[in-house]
C-alpha cells in the first residue's frame, strides 16, 4: 500500500476517536457541573486540561465560563483539539485518500465533518449540549461501523484501526492522569470521591461496565479497570492488545521472524500492561500512565520510520503538540 | 411547472422551438416537467444540492479557508442533444483529435507543417506552452493527446462552432457521471421513457486507454493519478477518477526516480509505476527540466519518459496546440494530415500579430471579444460589448504591446437551455465540453459531454470559477411520434 495512503488511514482514525473523546470528556463535565454548580468551572478547566488546551484556553478566555468552555472544546477553529478540528483534519484525511476508502466511510466523515460546520455558524447549536454531543459520538459509532462493514479488512482497515486504537489508549491515560493528578482526589480511599470517580468511569462509557464487575466504585480499582482490564474495549490495554493484533497483520511477518521496530516498541508495551500487579495504587498508576504515553509516542515514531516515509510533515507537527499537551496534563 | 412564461428570447433555444413547442428529442421531458409542481422540482433541485455536497462533489475556491469546498452548482433541467445532430457532432471532434495528435508530433519532430508554411513556425515557436525539451520525444503509441476536451458553443443560428481546444488535462469529466448519476435519482421516469445513451463506460474507457499506452516493459501495468493533492480545485475529479478505474492517486511526494524507473513508496517500499495520467502542469512535471521550485513534481521523471520507461497522459508539450492563435490554424491542419474539411467549423478569428486584423480589431473593440492566446477559465478576456471605455482602451494597449498574444471573435449569441432559477424557469446560455479519449487506434467520444450554463442573467461567462454551473447533458435519440404540445399538460397545478 502507498504510505501516504497507510498514513492518512492512520491520522483517520485518530482523529475521529479524539473528536468522540473530546466529547465524552465535555458530557461528562457538563453533567457533573450540573449536580456540584459551585464546582463547575473547576470541571471544565479539568476536562480542558486533559485535552491539553489549558493554556491555548486561558489565552483567549481571562475568565472561565461553562458556556466558553463548552464552546472552546466543541467549536473552536483555532483548537487543534476541538471537536470542530479533529473532525476537520479527519475529513482532510479522508480526502487525501478518497480512492483508498469506501464512498460510504468518505460520505460519513464529509457528514460528520458537516454537521460541525453548520454549528460553528449557528449561534443556538449548543444550547443542548448533551442532544449535540450525543450526535457527535453517534457519529464516530458510525464511522467505525461502516469501516468495519464496507472495508476489506485489509492493510489500510488495520492502519485506520491502529490509529483509532492508539489514540483511545491516549486518551485514556490523557484524561486518568488529569483526575488522578488533580489535588483534589486522594491516593486514600475517601467516600466523596464516589460521584468524581463515576464521571470518569462515565466519560469513558465505563460506569455500566465496571458496575458489573466491581460493583463499589473504589479508587484502585476504577485505574485497574481503565488501565489493565482484559476485555473492557475502553482500558487501555485491550486497546494495546488489539492494537499489536492489527500491526502484526500489517507486518505480516509471522512470529518469530525478525520483527520491525514498531512491532518491538507495541510488544513491549503490551507485555507491560499484561504482566502488571493488579489494582495499583496512585504511584503505580502514575507510572503505568507515563509508561503509556512515552510508550505510544515511541511506537508513532517506530511507524513513521517503518512504514510511512515520514511523509507528511504538518501532521508531525500535530504529534509533536501532541507532547506538548500531554505535559501541560 | 409550465412553459407559458417561458421566453425564448432572440436567442436559439436547446429545448423549445417556440413557446410550448418542444423540440423533438425533449418532449418527453418536457411532458415529465409540467405534470410536475413548481415545489416539486424545487424539493428536487435541493435534493441534488445536498447530495452533492454530502457526496464531496465539489471544488475549491482559491483563497477560502480548509473544509469550506462549494458545490458546483447543478441545475436540474438537461441540456438534449439529438442523436442525429451528435453523430455529426462525434465525427467532427474525432476528426479534430487525430489532426491535433498530428501535429503535436510534427511540431516536436520533423515540422513539416512548419517547413510547408502551413502554419507560421515563428507562431509555434512563441506559443508559451511550447516546450524545448519536449523535441525529439517518442511518447508510446505516438499519441501525445489521450484525453482532449472541446469546448463547442451553438450561435443564435443554431451552428455548432468550436470555440477552443483544451488538450493540457482538461477537466470536467467526473462531473458528467456525478451529474448523470443524480438526474437518475431525481428523474427517473423520464429515463425509462427517453432513450438516453449511458456515459458510465467512460472510466474503463480511460483505464482501457492508459493500458493501450504502456511501455512495451510491463504485462500488468501499474497505473496511476497523478494530483497536485487535495487544496487543487480540481481535486474532487482526481480523487474520482482514480476511484472509479480503481487505481491509485498520488501526488509528487508519493513518487521517486530510481534505477531508471518511476517508483512509488509503499508499505513494502518502493515499486514500480508504468503510466501516469497527471492532472499536474507541464512545467510543474519535473524540476530538473522546468520549474526548479515546483513541489509539485517527480525530480528526473522527464529522462525516464525519455527513455520511454514510464508513460504519461497527455504527455507533455500538447499545450503548444492549444495555444488561441494556433487555434485558428487547426481547419488548415485537417486539411493538411487527414485531406479532409472541418466538420465542425471554428468561430471567425482576427489574429492580432497581422497587421490588417489587428486595425481592424482595434477599431472595432467594442462589437468582439479579445482573448489572450495563453489563457483559460474566463481569465484574460474582453467582451467588447458588455466592457466600458476604460477596459477597451485597457485592452487596445495590451495589444499593441503584444498582439502575438491576443485574439479577437464577434460575439456570438450562445443557444441558451430552460434553467431553473429562483423557482422559475428561465433561458441561460451554455456552452458544451465533450471528452474525447485517443490511444492510437480510433478516437472515442463520451457521449454529450460537460454542458457549462452561464447562471446569471444575460451572461455569456460559463466558467465555475465565475458563477457558472453545469446540467446533464443527454444523448437522445428522438421521439417524433410523440405529439409536441406539452406545455398545456399539467399546467392547471401550477
Amino acid at each position: 500500500m502507498l504510505s501516504r495512503y497507510a498514513e492518512s488511514l492512520y491520522w483517520m482514525g485518530r482523529y475521529v476517536e479524539r473528536a468522540e473523546n473530546t466529547a465524552r470528556f465535555a458530557d461528562v463535565a457538563g453533567s457533573l457541573a450540573i449536580d456540584e454548580p459551585s464546582r463547575a468551572v473547576e470541571r471544565w478547566r479539568l476536562v480542558v486540561a486533559a485535552v491539553g488546551e489549558l493554556e491555548r484556553f486561558d489565552a483567549m478566555h481571562a475568565v472561565t465560563t461553562e458556556r466558553e468552555a463548552m464552546r472552546f472544546l466543541c467549536l473552536e477553529r483555532s483548537c487543534p483539539n476541538a471537536i470542530f478540528s479533529c473532525l476537520l483534519s479527519a475529513r482532510e484525511n479522508a480526502r487525501a485518500i478518497r480512492p483508498a476508502i469506501s464512498s460510504e466511510l468518505w460520505e460519513q466523515v464529509n457528514r460528520a465533518f458537516l454537521f460541525l460546520h453548520r454549528a460553528a455558524q449557528d449561534e443556538g447549536a449548543l444550547a443542548v449540549p448533551n442532544a449535540f454531543l450525543a450526535a457527535v459520538k453517534r457519529d464516530a459509532h458510525l464511522f467505525w461501523g461502516i469501516h468495519d462493514g464496507t472495508m476489506t479488512h485489509g492493510e489500510g482497515w488495520h492502519f485506520a484501526r491502529l490509529g483509532g486504537l492508539m489514540e483511545r489508549a491516549d486518551q485514556i491515560a490523557r484524561i486518568l492522569a488529569a483526575y488522578v493528578g488533580h489535588g483534589e482526589l486522594a491516593s486514600e480511599f475517601v467516600a466523596d470521591h464516589e460521584p468524581r470517580l463515576g464521571a470518569l468511569l462515565k466519560s469513558v462509557s465505563g460506569f455500566e461496565m465496571y458496575r458489573k464487575r466491581f460493583g463499589h466504585i473504589r479508587d484502585a480499582k476504577v485505574n485497574a479497570f481503565l488501565l489493565l482490564d482484559p476485555e473492557f474495549p475502553r482500558s487501555a490495554r485491550h486497546c494495546l492488545t488489539s492494537a499489536l493484533a492489527s500491526l502484526r497483520a500489517i507486518a505480516g511477518a509471522p512470529l518469530g521472524v525478525e520483527l520491525r521496530p514498531s512491532e518491538r516498541s507495541l510488544g513491549r508495551l503490551v507485555a507491560a500492561f499484561d504482566f502488571a500487579e493488579p489494582n495499583p495504587a496512585v504511584p503505580e498508576t502514575f507510572r503505568l500512565i507515563t509508561q503509556l504515553q512515552d510508550g505510544l509516542a515511541a511506537v508513532h515514531e517506530a511507524l513513521e520510520h517503518d512504514f510511512f516515509y515520514a511523509t507528511a510533515s504538518a501532521q508531525t507537527s500535530i504529534m509533536s503538540q501532541d507532547s506538548q499537551g500531554r505535559t501541560g496534563a | 411547472m409550465e412553459f407559458r412564461e417561458y421566453d425564448l428570447g432572440p436567442f436559439f433555444d436547446e429545448f423549445f422551438l417556440a413557446v410550448g413547442d418542444a423540440r423533438p428529442g425533449c418532449r418527453v421531458l418536457a411532458r415529465a416537467l409540467s405534470a410536475m409542481h413548481r415545489d416539486e422540482v424545487l424539493a428536487r433541485q435541493r435534493a441534488a444540492e445536498e447530495a452533492l455536497l454530502h457526496m464531496g462533489i465539489t471544488f475549491n475556491v482559491y483563497g477560502h479557508e480548509a473544509g469550506s469546498e462549494k458545490i458546483f452548482p447543478f441545475d436540474v433541467v438537461p441540456r438534449i442533444v439529438e442523436a442525429r445532430e451528435w453523430s455529426s457532432i462525434e465525427k467532427g471532434l474525432k476528426q479534430r483529435v487525430l489532426a491535433l495528435n498530428a501535429f503535436v508530433a510534427d511540431v516536436y519532430g520533423d515540422g513539416k507543417i512548419l517547413k510547408d508554411g502551413v502554419v507560421p513556425p515563428h507562431i509555434v515557436a512563441s506559443a508559451a506552452a511550447h516546450l524545448a525539451p519536449c523535441h525529439g520525444l517518442k511518447p508510446p503509441r505516438g499519441v501525445w493527446t489521450h484525453i482532449v476536451g472541446v469546448d463547442l458553443v451553438r450561435d443564435d443560428a443554431g451552428t455548432m462552432f468550436v470555440l477552443e481546444d483544451n488538450l493540457r488535462c482538461p477537466s470536467g469529466g467526473s462531473y458528467v457521471l456525478e451529474n448523470r448519476s443524480i438526474m437518475k435519482r431525481l428523474f427517473p421516469q423520464a429515463f425509462e421513457q427517453s432513450r438516453v445513451r449511458p456515459v458510465d463506460a467512460y472510466p474503463s474507457r480511460l483505464l482501457q486507454m492508459l493500458h493501450a499506452v504502456t511501455p512495451a516493459h510491463s504485462e500488468t501495468p501499474r497505473c496511476v493519478v497523478l494530483t497536485p493533492g487535495i487544496y487543487n480545485s480540481a481535486y474532487f475529479e482526481h480523487a474520482f477518477l482514480a476511484l472509479q478505474m480503481g487505481i491509485e492517486l498520488v501526488e509528487g511526494r508519493d513518487l521517486v526516480v530510481s534505477d531508471g524507473y518511476v517508483q512509488l513508496k509503499t508499505t513494502r517500499g518502493l515499486e514500480r509505476v508504468d503510466v501516469i495520467y497527471r492532472r499536474i502542469d507541464d512545467t510543474f512535471l519535473d524540476p530538473h527540466h522546468f520549474k526548479a521550485d515546483s513541489m509539485l513534481g517527480i525530480p528526473g521523471i522527464l529522462d525516464v519518459y525519455r527513455a520511454g520507461r514510464v508513460a504519461l497522459c497527455n504527455a507533455p508539450g500538447t499545450g503548444v496546440a492549444d495555444d488561441k492563435v494556433v487555434y485558428a490554424y487547426v481547419p488548415a491542419m485537417i486539411k493538411y494530415y487527414l485531406g479532409e474539411d472541418a466538420i465542425l467549423p471554428n468561430v471567425p478569428t482576427f489574429l492580432c500579430e497581422r497587421e490588417a486584423d489587428r486595425s481592424h480589431v482595434l477599431e472595432n473593440l467594442h462589437n468582439l471579444v479579445v482573448k489572450a492566446a495563453n489563457e483559460s477559465g474566463g481569465y484574460g478576456m474582453l467582451i467588447g460589448p458588455q466592457a466600458t471605455k476604460a477596459e477597451c482602451a485597457e485592452f487596445a494597449a495590451k495589444i499593441k504591446a503584444d498582439p502575438r498574444n491576443y485574439i479577437a471573435q464577434p460575439l456570438l449569441q450562445l443557444s441558451r437551455v430552460p434553467t431553473f432559477v429562483d423557482g422559475v424557469l428561465e433561458g441561460r446560455h451554455v456552452d458544451l465540453r465533450p471528452y474525447v479519449l485517443y490511444d492510437g487506434d480510433e478516437p472515442w467520444v463520451l457521449p454529450g459531454g460537460l454542458t457549462r450554463v452561464a447562471l446569471k442573467k444575460g451572461s455569456y461567462v460559463v466558467n465555475s470559477s465565475q458563477g457558472g454551473g453545469s446540467k446533464d447533458t443527454w444523448v437522445v435519440d428522438s421521439h417524433t411520434d410523440l405529439p409536441s404540445t406539452p406545455a398545456s399538460i399539467g399546467g392547471d397545478r401550477c
